[in-house]
């Protein structure tokens, strides 16, 4: 039932997932964000051009490629996580769509109508509805776990807004999806979660129950007009490079309740989100910021210059000293290259050191990160290479008369990230609340569908 | 022959999508070494499919290649021209760069490559394109040094190509030696300089320094390939063997059929010729960083490695620089070429994913590349060695620095050490293969065989160049099979090839002077195993010279300049001196002229030819001139005696040093050197410069210089004779200080204090 779309070599979309793969592959694109965003835009491009009947192929074709990228970059764990939300989101559009469709069916107005909606949606075995089918009581209207608002409340809508306005035909479901965005904008969302769950609850039905023909056909001429959904898709996927644009912003927002006047703030390299965090911080108060220089990208020193630029007093360290200042720094605040789901997370490498010698002073250490860079793995760290090593040259220069300049029987090895433990870590600040390392699991439960874990 | 494209299809779409903004930039990869330094091992496949990291030398170029923007890659195949063109249309870079396969059986040569690359037509003409002399494994972004090549064709049209200089890294015994004028990175010389056998000097045309060059040439440095660390800033240079080059040295190489090899004959064709007027460049590579700004430190952008394989030790050193990540992001983990999914461990240990056997008591040492599917038994030990795929190793087999192919067998309690082992190689139980030894494809050996250390063996009989059928000579391939019976026992197949110096090398008639690289004894240093410590040493010294470089020697030969000239310089360093057959023939033609009583003129004429025929320089003669004139001073019989026989031998013979040399306070010093080197003599010194001034050979004002000269005092003598030097410099002294005052006396009364403040200066 499946089918899958493959992407010809001479498509223009293949041709970009290459590209991507290849610059990925080539670290010509580094950083969670910048993979984040380019990963979004070419889901976008193919979510726009390609041609799918049902929205399985859909959800086929981007885990496919979402396969391919994560391979060209195991350690950009963002590509995986942009995929994974993207997919959820386009199955909460179609659900939302489908619950439309059929709360007013008028292709078929001879359907035997049983119970107050019957989408009759012909779930495959792999199909995301197959899920329902394993709550025993279908009468119970709290057992399926809804996405919560958690995260990125902009896209928990898209469950609401199909009970009061019933549309009758998918070629209007943009209109609606307006009217939808304008109810929330003016702040009268609906609490629609009853109907929704009785709505979701009702396919267990649909096989056991009804198992006519007629819904069948229902669903099938459905599937086949979820390619009108196209609209409504792009736009869902805009509000996912739209979230990330403003990540930064978003972290920041609470940074004057996490920084005092007059704390001493220790940092390690150049986080953006650190960035925007102290910068935001200091509009309201006055502290110092150490930044330890972070050897051997010396990513501390643009940072200290972009803080600085900005009024902030900085004291640029280097990295042998952090144990020695660390009496007189307040508060650690780190930045992540992605975050796994035991609360662990990986930062450039130094940050092990501070965390510890933080540890070592009870010092407070604070992540700041986007919840894009939360990733459904937990065991990422057993992997010896899963720290990034880079070329020795970085770390020891080029000049030495051993191999690539390098020095003869000595080897030399450069690490770009640490990993650190999640006990290492008092608090995560990110663009959706305030949350410990012990929660993390919980978030990447609620962000991602459980069948997209493995892509 | 026109080009052929393997998928004209498929690369068409592609072309016009890049054609709009700017034409591609191109790449030219000459697949074929033109030498025989890998012959052994791609009897099957061309030199750029022997894999490295277990993917072809190709896929590492491309990459390469691929990551410095390049779009268009032309390979100029030779032999074996097919499996190449195979290999590239199954090979994952249609997608990134165009590939096009050029083969010619008729090219020699990398000049004849040019050459049909000119008359093919395929190049763009408009735009310069990277040459790549052999498999390239980089992380360097080759645009950049377009780019700047680029912008100094803005100011000077005459600029033609652009050469890649490496700074730091290893040695490597094929060194060129670089004048180059560093303000505008233009390349003034270019020498090819083995390591063996040892260049004591080098040359520089006297032009280069005289005419016809603007006077804005005022600084000279010498890049040359000493190590690095031991004088600090210099040397330490390598030729990449990458260039940027315009379309007019194919061009140039069309019009000069005689230019085979690229640096010898096109670079030095082009620098010395003044009637072409075009110039050639150099660029360091990691120059150019700090314009650049700085990027992320994660991605690759800024690397700087890059390595060529030219021979079987670069094949060794890059294998073990790719394990250890210098060429970062390619590594056979995140960007194998090949696909293959490889996992790092601890230690630079690269073990496929695929289904890779280890036993628990095998030891593991990075780095080490284990190919898929590979297995290996119980005890065995591995170090720094790279397997290929399929490969199974026996129990309690060792192999460490060693590179075997895809496919090999190797039995138990074996020992293999740096060598290298083709495809499908067999090798039963209790083989030692010893240093440096390379098996070709197919070869089994049998029990028990003990390779010496560099042998070769080949699947088949090792032939000559241009050896064909018909000179069969059975008896020497009896006698050869006897030696084969005997080293490799009767379970073996494969023939003995004979060592590598001890091949003949090229008869190549046109080529006037061979390529020193070509020397038995270089090529020796080119093979894996071979050590260079006990050599690299020696060269130190030259790095010297770009110090004083800034002004410029009169003489015609750098090593002739006189110690005046160069104050900086210690002329020792350069004088390495003449051959040994020089120092024989000139102390037997003194030694005839003296028992036969030559006429000075006659004597004199004699040395001189023999100066210019072993181009040994004047201060050479003249110190063999006056070594040999101070060991017929009879040291007999008290001072009296001494000067009476110093004076006639002087009085007699002076005139030969005399005639060679231009500033007489030489001679003292020469005859302090004997001193100091001759015990017996040294006490002496003093009565000898007094018999030189009474033979009328020095004058007051000769021996007056040599007082004041700082070479007399023992400077830039060697740490152990300084105190000699000056021991002996003390015995002149009191002789020409008596002198002078005996002469002052006579002029007019001097000041005896003043003298004393003279003196201690």
């Amino acid at each position: 039932m499946v089918a899958q779309i493959v992407l010809k070599s001479n498509d223009p979309n293949a041709r970009l997932t290459e590209a991507l793969c290849t610059s990925l592959r080539r670290r010509q694109i580094v950083g969670s964000r910048n993979v984040a965003l380019a990963t979004a835009a070419l889901i976008q491009n193919v979510v726009r051009s390609v041609k799918y009947s049902t929205i399985d192929e859909l959800l086929g074709l981007i885990k496919v490629i979402g396969r391919k990228l994560v391979e060209a970059s195991p350690k950009e764990l963002a590509s995986g996580n942009i995929i994974r939300r993207i997919l959820r989101l386009i199955r909460e559009e179609y659900r939302a769509a489908a619950v439309a469709h059929v709360s007013a069916p008028p292709s078929a107005p001879s359907t035997p109508y049983l119970g107050p909606t019957t989408p009759g949606l012909h779930a495959p075995s792999t199909h995301y509805l197959s899920n329902e089918f394993q709550f025993p009581s279908p009468s119970s209207s709290s057992n399926r776990p809804l996405p919560t608002p958690t995260l990125g409340s902009s896209h928990s809508h898209s469950q609401v807004g199909f009970g009061f306005d019933r549309q009758t035909s998918l070629s209007n479901f943009v209109a609606m999806r307006h009217s939808r965005a304008q109810l929330e904008r003016s702040g009268s969302v609906l609490d629609l979660s009853a109907s929704t769950s009785s709505l979701f609850t009702t396919p267990t039905r649909a096989p056991s129950v009804d198992n006519g023909v007629m819904p069948t056909i229902d669903a099938e001429e459905f599937m086949r007009q979820s390619g009108k959904l196209k609209p409504v898709l792009i736009q869902a996927i805009e509000e996912v490079v739209g979230e990330l644009e403003t990540t930064h912003e978003d972290v920041a927002k609470g940074a004057r309740e996490h920084i005092h006047s007059s704390e001493v703030i220790l940092t390690i390299g150049h986080s953006k989100t650190v960035e925007a965090f102290l910068k935001q911080a200091f509009r309201d108060r006055k502290f110092t910021v150490i930044v330890a220089e972070s050897a051997p990208s010396y990513l501390g020193h643009s940072m200290s210059t972009a803080l600085s630029s900005a009024g902030i007093p900085v004291l640029l360290v280097p990295d042998s000293s952090l144990h020695a200042i660390m009496p007189r720094i307040t508060k650690v605040i780190l930045g992540a290259h992605s975050v796994l789901a035991n609360g662990g997370l990986f930062a450039l490498s130094g940050s092990l050191s501070a965390a510890l010698a933080a540890r070592a002073h009870s010092k407070p250490v604070v992540v700041t990160t986007g919840q894009f860079k939360f990733a459904p793995a937990w065991n990422l760290y057993h992997e010896y290479s899963a720290v990034d090593f880079q070329s020795p040259g970085a770390a020891i220069g080029y000049d030495g008369a051993g191999g690539g300049g390098g020095v003869e029987n000595a080897e030399a090895v450069n690490p770009y990230f640490d990993y650190i433990r999640p006990e290492l870590i008092n608090l995560f600040v990110t663009n959706e609340g305030d949350h410990s390392p012990s929660y993390i699991y919980r978030l990447i439960k609620e962000a991602y569908d459980d069948e997209d874990v493995e892509l | 022959m026109p080009p052929k494209k393997p998928q004209p299809a498929r690369n068409e779409p592609k072309q016009k999508g890049d054609a709009v903004e700017e034409a591609p930039l191109q790449a030219v990869v000459l697949a074929d070494s033109y030498n025989r330094r890998f012959e052994v091992l791609c009897l099957d496949q061309p030199r750029v499919l022997l894999p490295l990291c277990s993917s072809p030398l190709l896929a590492w170029t491309l990459e390469s290649l691929s990551m410095s923007k390049v779009k268009q890659v032309f390979i100029f195949c030779g032999v074996h021209a097919d499996k190449i063109r195979d290999y590239v249309a199954s090979s994952p870079f249609h997608s990134t760069l165009e590939v096009h396969c050029l083969s010619s059986q008729t090219a020699r040569s990398a000049g004849d490559a040019l050459r049909e690359l000119d008359a093919m037509g395929v190049l763009n003409g408009e735009q310069p394109f990277i040459l790549v002399h052999s498999p390239l494994i980089s992380n360097y972004d080759f645009s950049k040094m377009l780019e700047i090549h680029q912008k100094r064709r803005e100011t000077d049209k005459n600029y033609i190509m652009t050469m890649g200089v490496g700074r730091g890294g290893r040695c490597h015994p094929e060194s060129p030696i670089m004048l180059v004028h560093p303000p505008s990175s233009r390349l003034l010389h270019y020498t090819p300089r083995p390591l063996l056998p040892r260049q004591k000097r080098v040359t520089f045309p006297a032009s280069l320094f005289l005419d016809p060059y603007p006077s804005t040439i005022d600084t000279w440095e010498i890049w040359s390939g000493t190590s690095p660390h031991n004088t600090s800033k210099r040397g330490g240079f390598r030729d990449l063997l990458v260039d940027i080059c315009e379309a007019d040295v194919p061009a140039l190489c069309t019009e000069n059929f005689d230019w085979h090899d690229l640096r010898r004959h096109v670079v030095n064709g082009v620098l010395t010729s003044e009637l072409l007027g075009k110039k050639i460049a150099v660029h360091l590579v990691g120059s150019e960083e700090p314009e650049d700004g700085r990027g992320d430190a994660r991605s690759g952008e800024g690397g700087r490695y890059v390595e060529t394989v030219r021979d079987t030790r670069t094949f060794g050193d890059v294998t073990r620089d790719v394990l250890r990540r210098w060429a970062f992001p390619l590594a056979p983990d995140l960007n194998e070429p090949r696909g293959v999914q490889y996992e790092l461990r601890e230690g630079n240990v690269y073990i496929a994913r695929d289904n890779v056997v280890l036993s628990r008591t095998t030891t593991l040492r990075g780095p080490l590349l284990i190919g898929p599917r590979s297995a290996l038994a119980h005890n065995t030990s591995i170090y720094q060695a790279a397997l290929g795929a399929d490969c199974s190793v026996g129990p309690n087999t060792s192999v460490s620095k060693s590179y075997v192919f895809d496919d090999v067998r190797v039995g138990a309690n074996c020992t293999l050490e740096e060598c290298m082992v083709g495809n499908g190689v067999q090798i039963s139980d209790g083989v030692k293969v010893g240093k440096g030894s390379l098996i070709g494809d197919g070869v089994r050996l049998g029990k028990g065989v003990v390779l010496p250390d560099f042998s070769r063996i080949g699947r088949e009989r090792w032939r000559p160049e241009g050896w064909d059928e018909d000179d069969l000579d059975e008896e020497e391939d009896r006698q050869e099979d006897a030696r084969r019976l005997e080293i490799l026992g009767p379970d073996s197949n494969g023939y003995i090839w004979p060592q590598e110096e001890e091949e003949e090398p090229e008869s190549d008639s046109e080529d006037e002077g061979d390529d020193p690289y070509e020397h038995p004894q270089n090529k020796r240093l080119l093979q894996l195993g071979r050590s260079l410590s006990n050599l690299t040493t020696s060269t130190d010294s030259l790095s010297t010279l770009s110090k004083a470089s800034s002004s410029p020697p009169e003489s015609p030969l750098l090593s002739d300049a006189d110690s005046d000239d160069l104050p900086n310089m210690p002329s020792l360093s350069l004088n390495a001196g003449p051959p040994p057959a020089f120092h024989a023939e000139a102390s037997a033609s003194l030694a005839r002229a003296y028992e036969e009583g030559h006429a000075i003129e006659n004597a004199m004429l004699e040395l001189r030819t023999l100066v210019m025929g072993y181009n040994a320089g004047i201060d050479r003669a003249r110190e063999e001139v006056v070594n040999f004139l101070m060991s017929k001073v009879e040291l007999e019989g008290g001072a009296a005696k001494v000067l009476a026989s110093a004076v006639k031998v002087w009085a007699r013979w002076g005139g030969l040093a005399e005639g060679l040399s231009p500033d007489l306070s030489n001679i003292a010093l020469d005859i302090q050197a004997y001193c100091v080197q001759h015990e017996a003599y040294a006490p002496w010194f003093g009565i000898v410069l007094r018999a030189t001034y009474e033979a009328d050979l020095l004058g007051e004002e000769d021996l007056l210089e040599w007082r004041s000269l700082s070479a007399a005092k023992g400077e830039g003598a060697k740490e152990l004779e300084r105190e000699k030097w000056a021991e002996v410099y003390k015995k002149g002294k009191v002789y020409v200080d008596v002198l002078e005052q005996m002469e002052s006396d006579d002029d007019d009364d001097e000041d005896d204090d003043e003298e004393g403040d003279e003196d201690d200066d």
